[in-house]
């Protein structure tokens, strides 16, 4: 057996479902083998593609997305890909294929150097050098992808190793080192204990490293318990379902008022798999300040990193919520809160949307409201932030989007690779005209597909989040937000086969949508909305 | 302040290159850093002195814990530990002052490791402090060329 039969017999042997790739010349000996192999190879048009598709089927299912790409321009394609999976935390296995052992450092035809270029987008990285470690650097590889916070690996392999046998079959992986730490429930469990008894007003903030651990329920039915408030950044976005009254909704400086009122006004976060990130917490400084933080992740790196916490825990989120759970705290300081809270959900509704020309918020209001059960993919910008604030969770992991990076054309893609997740559910794209350009080749991708993709292309003729951004920061005109001409995007549709659909008014978007959304076709639908409509932007003076 | 971090890593090709970016992604400068062998052929041993604030240097070892070849990693400024540092310094060495300058080197506890025509090298060990205090002395001499090899460090218990 040579070492690329061995490489997919790994993935076969790992249940890998599909791998996104594109051929090259450093890769040849796979897609030789790869015709005999029972794994669905997804051929995309530039391999960013194929990192994003990965990391679209991984956030949709949890499982390990795998992609495959050539030595040089190949691999350095991927980088963006895996610099975002790498802050949103997504198991990922990327293989790339380089220049033969002999020619490396010769600067031969497309070689780069992989490894020194993917060391700070990785959680780690192999270079290959000898067929017979191929056993044990794949295992291991495999563990660190998935163990403890996921992350991206990159695995180059030489194309000689390729296609030299192994001497010998044998795994002798290490395991990553579980680091020793502390601080563990147990040890802070009577602080956490006073410390919440000791608070009026606590609040429970779930990142995405409750979805990652799938730790929702227990988290909810700690907050049920206690009637604790709820809120989520981007990332833990669908942690939870809505249905719970006291699920305030996203935070940060794109969330909602109400969620964000929870948070200022506590004085006591319990903080579970989120890094306090400048998108959920512009001024960390003063927030720490003024409240008690109890932060669980499972990552010691993520701990007093950008907000000081008066109790840390380094443990998985599920665990962490399996421990609180058991936990009671003295109901009576915070029966005033919990009134409030009861009175500012009853009072809670979706802000009135204008029907008289076409906006991105109402748009979703009604496919919210009519087609519950798809996953939704976004790209990054204005409809994003809509998407995240307006769409109700029913799916676990039913809100795909790039958080932490904010690559705008992750939609597309990442839509390809959610399509595949085991729960067969129907996948919606929400993008815009700007990110769509950054990654539109990858509609030649569709047909293969079994499920149909619908995608909502929002086209309001600009940068929308930039210009927006722009005004907030700059007054005048904002530079190069509207670059003329914008493309015809039914056009494009059209040629790639796609079923197109073009709205300007309310009332053809609803008769409209409903033909789309029957269809078993892929169909693009460019929504022409209002330029001037804006995309929620929190302010801490704006609290309702 | 100046700390001294003290970490084992695993004998793996790029070890060095993933630690020493982590300075710069994070925006740390390496006052020196040092890498050697130890006991155990599969072990390395780093001595890397940073400045920062407690916190900092807090944050640094964290991400430096997240390396996968990392296997323990402290700030030894937090327990009795020992520094080293290994100098050579060549001074200017005329004949006439050889004796002078040779009886200076004696009193500091320097090795005379070579003598020129014009110039003598001496080889000292000691900790930062004590370093410096030998560069000072011999200044009024005319030192010609320094090299440090930067500190190793061991906890003491």
């Amino acid at each position: 057996m040579n070492g690329i039969q061995y490489l997919i017999r790994f993935l076969e042997g790992k249940q890998t479902k599909v791998v996104f790739g594109y051929p090259g010349s450093a890769v040849l000996p796979i897609y030789e083998e790869l015709q005999q192999s029972k794994l669905i190879h997804r051929m995309v048009r530039h391999e960013q593609g194929a990192v994003h598709a990965a990391e679209g089927y991984a956030k949709a299912t949890g499982r390990v997305g795998v992609c495959l790409a050539t030595s040089g321009p190949g691999a350095t394609n991927l980088i963006t890909g895996l610099c975002d999976a790498m802050l949103d935390s997504v198991p990922l296995l990327a293989i790339t294929g380089q220049v033969e052992t002999t020619s490396i450092g010769h600067d031969a035809f497309q070689e780069a150097d992989v490894m020194g270029m993917t060391i700070p987008v990785t959680k780690h990285n192999f270079l290959i050098k000898e067929a017979d470690s191929i056993p044990t650097i794949l295992e291991e590889a495999w563990r660190i992808t998935t163990t403890g916070r996921p992350g991206p690996v990159l695995v180059d392999i030489p194309k000689d190793v390729m296609t030299s046998e192994l001497s010998s079959l044998q795994a002798t992986p290490k395991l990553p080192r579980l680091r020793r730490d502390s601080r563990t429930f147990e040890s802070v469990k009577n602080r956490i204990l006073n410390v919440c008894n000791a608070s009026f007003r606590p609040i429970l903030l779930l990142g995405g490293g409750v979805v990652s651990a799938g730790a929702g329920e227990a988290l909810l039915a700690f907050a049920e318990k206690h009637a604790l408030p709820v809120v989520y950044t981007m990332m833990g976005k669908g942690a939870i379902p809505g249905r719970y009254p006291g699920n305030f909704g996203m935070v940060g400086i794109h969330g909602n008022p109400f969620a964000n009122l929870a948070m200022y006004k506590s004085d006591l976060v319990i903080a579970v798999g989120c890094r306090f990130s400048d998108r959920t917490l512009p001024r960390p400084q003063v927030f720490s300040e003024t409240r008690a933080v109890i932060h669980a992740d499972i990552d010691p790196a993520e701990l007093s990193k950008n907000v000081r916490s008066v109790v840390t825990v380094v443990s998985d989120a599920y665990i962490f919520a399996k421990n609180l759970l058991e936990l009671t705290f003295l109901p009576e300081k915070k029966e005033a809160w919990q009134r409030r809270f009861l009175n500012l959900c009853a009072q809670r509704v979706k802000e009135e949307v204008t029907q008289e020309v076409l906006t991105v918020a109402h748009c979703m209001d009604t496919i919210n409201a009519n087609y519950p059960g798809y996953r939704i993919v976004t790209d990054v910008g204005q409809h994003q932030l809509h998407a995240a604030n307006r769409m109700d969770m029913v799916l676990p992991r039913g809100f795909i989007t790039s958080g932490g990076l904010g690559t705008m054309g992750f939609g597309l893609p990442a839509s390809i690779g959610a399509s595949f997740a085991e729960d067969e559910s129907p996948v919606i794209l929400f993008t815009g005209d700007g990110s769509f350009q950054m990654c539109m080749q990858e509609l030649a991708t569709l047909p293969e597909l079994q499920r149909p993709i619908k995608i909502f292309l929002f086209d309001n003729r600009s940068l929308g989040l930039v210009r927006q951004w722009h005004d907030v920061l700059y007054s005048g005109e904002a530079s190069f937000c509207a670059l003329p001409p914008w493309p015809d995007f039914c056009k494009i549709a059209d040629a790639y086969g796609l079923d197109s659909y073009s709205f300007d008014s309310v009332e053809g978007f609803e008769s409209g949508v409903k033909d789309m959304m029957n269809s078993s076709r892929h169909c693009l639908a460019v929504l022409h909305t209002d330029p001037g409509e804006k995309a929620p932007f929190f302010r801490e003076r704006s609290c309702p | 302040m100046k700390h001294t971090i003290v970490a084992r890593v695993d004998n793996k090709p790029g070890v060095v290159s993933r630690i020493s970016g982590l300075f710069t992604r994070r925006g740390y400068n390496i006052e020196s850093l040092v890498t050697s062998v130890t006991g155990d052929p599969g072990v390395y041993h780093l001595t890397i002195l940073v400045i920062g604030s407690e916190q900092e240097v807090e944050l640094l070892i964290n991400q430096l814990g997240r390396i996968m070849e990392v296997i323990d990693v402290h700030n030894v400024n937090e327990f009795a530990h020992v520094v080293r540092e290994l100098m050579l310094i060549k001074v200017s060495c005329p004949v006439d002052k050889r004796s002078e300058i040779l009886s200076l080197a004696d009193i500091l506890k320097c090795r005379v490791v070579g003598i020129g025509t014009d110039s003598a090298v001496f080889e000292i060990t000691g900790d930062e402090s004590k370093l410096d205090t030998i560069i000072r002395s011999f200044e009024p001499m005319g030192i010609m060329e320094i090299v440090r090899s930067g500190a190793i460090a061991i906890a003491r218990d």
